[in-house]
């Protein structure tokens, strides 16, 4: 399969808005990034990609990149050390294999979707839009 | 006639056997007065020979009884730049000898420097002359006064033209920078004995282990 054909075109725009909705009430940013293969270091890979889209030293570096590599069968969630620290131990490899659960059932759209909504609600419970607000505000004394 | 050639011929001989300057007995010290003991010459030379060899700087001392010896002259500065010249302290090219001369009898001293110094130590000689030397002096202590004095003033013009001579530090660079060079060598060889020559693996490995660039998590899964 190739990475063009993983989603049809319903999914991509249901990631699209699901995404956008995260970023609406969150500050942070998650991407979604599909391609062949990760290489002989996907940890790299990911680390690779993460900054390609700009997305790391961000305010609270809690950027989330959700990755997949369609010819090894791989698919991971990435993040930043700032939503790391924020989240359980466990979610960033439940939020994985929950993904992949998915796509064994061949539900790609929904499966993405879905790791979108859990990665948002974490997002806006620990990096609420007020928090950046009150961030900045607090450098401002009078 | 005879008797005047003869006169004159003695006449000659007495003037020229009293006037004219002692000759140098040492390249140190002549010390015709015999005032100087002996630890105090053995001080003294050894002080001058390494002044000298520091700072190129020839130092003499002469001790006479009295400079009317020598002939009828008033200023003992006079007799001192007679004997400087004869003698030719120091260096002919830069004229930077020293010359102290003390006069026992006379009950005084002169120090007698060559035109490199242009004066510049008139001060302090005003200065160890009265406190280190003649204050030794009026006690007796005329060796220990000479010491004393040549000490001072071999310290002020050392500490004066203290250019820091590169040669005296050469060994101590050069000790320094074999010492780095060795413990850079030991380093690269202890690695590459732990590595077995991979020594490029292993900084690979050391580097990327402490990379700052190493951030963020991932959990990944297959499917």
């Amino acid at each position: 399969m190739n990475p063009e054909e993983l989603f049809r075109e319903e999914d991509k725009l249901a990631i699209q808005s699901a995404i956008d909705s995260a970023e609406a009430s969150a500050v942070g940013i998650i991407r979604l990034h599909v391609e062949k293969t990760a290489g002989r270091d996907i940890m790299k890979r990911l680390r690779d990609v993460f900054n390609s889209y700009g997305m790391r030293d961000s305010t609270f570096n809690n950027n989330v990149l959700i990755y997949v590599a369609v010819r090894d069968k791989k698919v991971a969630v990435f993040a930043d050390d700032g939503f790391v620290s924020a989240v359980n131990d466990t979610f960033l490899q439940d939020t994985a294999e929950g993904i992949a659960e998915g796509f064994k059932l061949g539900e790609y759209g929904n499966a993405v979707v879905g790791a979108v909504r859990s990665i948002a609600a974490e997002m806006s419970r620990h990096f609420p839009k007020e928090n950046l607000k009150k961030d900045i505000l607090s450098g401002v004394s009078f | 006639m005879r008797v005047f050639f003869a006169f004159c011929i003695f006449f000659t001989a007495f003037i020229s056997g009293f006037c004219g300057v002692p000759p140098m007995e040492n390249l140190y010290i002549t010390d015709i007065a015999g005032i100087i003991n002996e630890p105090d010459r053995e001080l003294i030379s050894e002080m001058l020979r390494a002044f000298e060899k520091k700072t190129g700087i020839h130092t003499a001392v002469l001790t006479v009884n009295s400079i009317s010896d020598y002939g009828s002259y008033l200023w003992i500065s006079d007799f001192a730049s007679d004997v400087f010249d004869t003698w030719g302290v120091g260096n002919r090219k830069y004229d930077n000898g020293i010359l102290l001369v003390v006069a026992v009898k006379d009950r005084t001293v002169n120090f007698h420097m060559g035109s490199a110094f242009r004066g510049a130590f008139s001060r302090d000689l005003r200065e160890i002359t009265e406190k280190y030397m003649l204050a030794f002096f009026s006690v007796g202590e005329v060796s220990r006064g000479i010491y004393e004095g040549l000490r001072e003033l071999v310290r002020r013009i050392s500490s004066r033209s203290a250019a820091p001579d590169i040669r005296k530090f050469l060994p101590f660079v050069l000790a320094a920078l074999l010492l780095i060079m060795s413990a850079f060598t030991i380093r690269y060889l202890r690695d590459l004995i732990k590595n077995k020559g991979r020594l490029k693996h292993a900084d690979e490995n050391s580097l990327s282990s402490k990379d700052a660039s190493e951030f963020g998590r991932a959990g990944i899964a297959g499917f």
